[in-house]
């Protein structure tokens, strides 16, 4: 099985990314538009495009926290425990 | 009582024995495979009811407590079981296929057991076979973390031990059913389980050990543990609040420490804790829903996990190589390995149409049924931190990244069929969900594809996909260590010798000078003193009431005269005196 005619060609890779936009903007209109939630169990639950938002500030957050907060206190050369 | 029932964990056990006798070759490994289908086939043939139940000392022994939880669990654990042992049938050494039987035999046992004597008995069997298959990594490393390791559970199992002997002796019943109160047995109880949950700060004898496990050995681990832990949580304590907050907690922690791993295996045991965080908090809510999505989320886990550590562990197995900071490129070179990946990656991050997203589901559903917001938003952004750390993070920089040239191929054709069968039913199960909800515990009835649910999961994951791409340079894995809470038994111990070398020793110098010098001084001439006090003060007083003691005895042996007259007389004086007394003070 060869994955390189899939993944090995820049040209593919740039049409991925369009793929990838579309794809957002679709599950944002569809929202925006289409969505009328089954339970509104939390306030957000009613502004159309919220998990979205989650999502790129949640993993943003994560990052920043994890490798320039968190590892600032735990994060030890590989040798640490066998000095 | 009607039915048939034949302990499928003790098939796995007692067939375990055999193997060293079993002829090598096709023989040896046709039988390997048989004994969890046996097993599976047992569960399969079963009823609910309650079976093998004697008399043993005076308890109440319950071997075979079969339900509709016990079932799900015992389905999930020779499925699992089987996958695992066709993924590391070309394991040449029989203590390792032994261990690695007994291990989900004992687990298998745990979940079947109605009383606590029972559940004790397979929960040790459980951590002493387990604990060879971390030494059978084979080196320095993996000895001094199997060490590590069986401590550990050598301590859950004490802690348990004790809280069944209190509860039994307040109770007088060994029977283990929904645990009411939160009292000191239950407690004790309670902590023995979350250890083996791996729920923080008591968590870090997961990824300390897991990783240095042989490369199938790993496989078993992710699987057993920890989920017969969620089982007899969500049988005993489902409603107990703190399990909630402990859950939601543990979820985002390992996600954190995941992010921050670079070996490929320790990210991947961090997210065991991640994972078991939601079944914990779920099993906290403790609504029906909730202990459903607890369930069925272990169901799923178990098979996404194991489908993970079988990846990671193939890319071990031909390349030698468990950094992710020494990989990139794999895609071309081991391209079935990369399908199975992100077949398991998706599903753990709960993609549309993967085992993840209808399991999942539940119980962040749960949450929100309970409006529990803390939970809901702990959960939701342990989510992005799963998709992020395993789909994008291992998922870029094992096999996408920087080509590193590694020479490798797809492995063997026996791991590659036991990364298929977690595979198939990781897209099976999302395709047709209503077979796992159907085994589950209650009858809940739950529809994961709504319209809002799947646009927002969708929502959710690319634009997390974004930020992953955002703060790529970020996310790069360097290569260090992170210390976890198992630093205070790796290092605590050597602090304390530092600090008994540095500190203890120092004082105890100066104490002796000062005894030396000051002290022997002090004390000499105390003793000088005292002894001087002695001889003229001590003495003199002893010797001066002997001499008065003497006189007295002297003088009134004079008023002894002898003579009746004188003491008829002395009577009288004494009686008129006595008289004229009584008048006066009248």
């Amino acid at each position: 099985m060869n994955l390189e005619n899939w993944f090995g060609d820049p040209k593919k890779i740039r049409i991925y990314k369009y793929i990838f936009v579309i794809a957002v903007i679709f599950f944002i209109a569809v929202d925006i538009i289409f969505v009328d939630p089954h339970h509104v169990y939390f306030p957000w639950d009613n502004y159309p495009g919220f998990n979205a938002i989650f999502g790129l500030v949640g993993s943003s957050v994560v990052i920043i926290i994890s490798k320039l907060v968190i590892s600032k206190f735990v994060s030890k050369k590989e040798n640490y425990y066998d000095r | 009582m009607t039915g048939s029932f034949i302990h499928p964990g003790l098939i796995m056990i007692i067939g375990a024995v055999l193997i060293p006798v079993i002829p090598k070759g096709t023989a040896k490994k046709a039988y390997i495979l048989l004994l969890p289908l046996l097993a599976f086939i047992s569960i399969l043939s079963m009823t609910e009811g309650t079976y093998w139940a004697t008399e043993f000392l005076g308890a109440e022994i319950v071997m075979g407590r079969v339900d509709k939880l016990s079932i799900l669990f015992g389905y999930i654990f020779t499925l699992a079981a089987f996958a695992s042992f066709l993924f590391g049938i070309h394991v040449k050494e029989d203590g390792h296929h032994i261990a690695a039987m007994i291990y989900p035999g004992a687990a298998i046992g745990s979940v079947f057991a109605g009383d606590y004597l029972t559940l004790l008995v397979f929960w040790e069997f459980m951590a002493f076979s387990s604990v060879f298959l971390i030494l059978y990594g084979k080196n320095a490393k993996a000895s001094a973390a199997a060490y590590r390791y069986v401590l550990v559970h050598a301590f859950s199992g004490i802690v348990l031990m004790a809280g069944i002997i209190i509860h039994v002796t307040n109770t007088g019943s060994f029977a283990f059913n929904h645990v009411g109160v939160l009292d000191l047995a239950s407690s004790l109880i309670l902590i023995g389980f979350i250890i083996n949950a791996a729920v923080p700060p008591l968590s870090a004898w997961l990824p300390d050990a897991y990783p240095e496990a042989s490369v199938t050995g790993a496989v078993f681990l992710s699987a057993f543990t920890t989920k017969t832990a969620v089982y007899v949580l969500a049988r005993g304590f489902p409603g107990t609040e703190i399990l909630i907050y402990l859950g939601a907690i543990m979820a985002v922690y390992g996600v954190i420490y995941a992010v921050l791993e670079n070996n490929m295996r320790r990210l991947l045991a961090y997210h065991i804790v991640s994972q078991v965080g939601f079944m914990v908090c779920a099993i906290g809510i403790g609504t029906q829903m909730a202990i459903n999505g607890a369930t069925a989320h272990a169901f799923a886990h178990i098979l996404y996990k194991g489908l993970l550590f079988m990846a990671a562990g193939s890319i071990i197995y031909m390349t030698g190589k468990r950094k992710l900071s020494e990989m990139g490129g794999l895609y071309k070179t081991m391209p079935l390995t990369f399908i199975f990946f992100t077949i398991g990656a998706f599903a753990i991050a709960a993609v549309p149409l993967t085992s993840g997203f209808i399991s999942k589901s539940i119980s962040l559903s749960a949450a929100g049924a309970s409006h529990n917001t803390f939970a809901w938003l702990m959960l939701t952004l342990a989510s992005t931190g799963t998709f992020l750390s395993i789909a994008l993070k291992i998922g870029y920089y094992a096999f996408f990244g920087k080509d590193k040239g590694l020479p490798a191929k797809d492995p063997p054709l026996n791991m590659l069929l036991g990364m298929a069968i977690p595979a198939f039913f990781c897209v099976f199960m999302g395709f047709y969900p209503q077979y796992l909800y159907r085994l589950l515990p209650f009858d809940v009835p739950y529809y994961p594809y709504t319209l809002d649910h799947v646009v927002w999961s969708a929502e959710l994951l690319l634009l997390t996909a974004l930020g992953f791409w955002a703060f790529i340079t970020i996310a790069k894995p360097k290569p260090y260590i992170s210390v976890d809470t198992d630093w205070f038994y790796r290092l605590g111990g050597r602090v304390f010798l530092c600090f008994a070398h540095r500190v203890v020793l120092a004082i105890d110098e100066v104490v002796t000078n000062l005894w030396k010098t000051v002290f022997l001084k002090l004390l000499k001439n105390i003793a000088n003193v005292s002894w001087g006090l002695d001889v003229s003060i001590v003495d003199g007083a002893v010797n001066g009431v002997a001499n008065f003691v003497i006189g007295l005895g002297k003088r009134m042996r004079r008023l002894q005269t002898g003579h009746l007259q004188h003491y008829a007389i002395a009577t009288l004086v004494g009686i008129v005196i006595l008289l004229n007394l009584i008048y006066f003070l009248r």
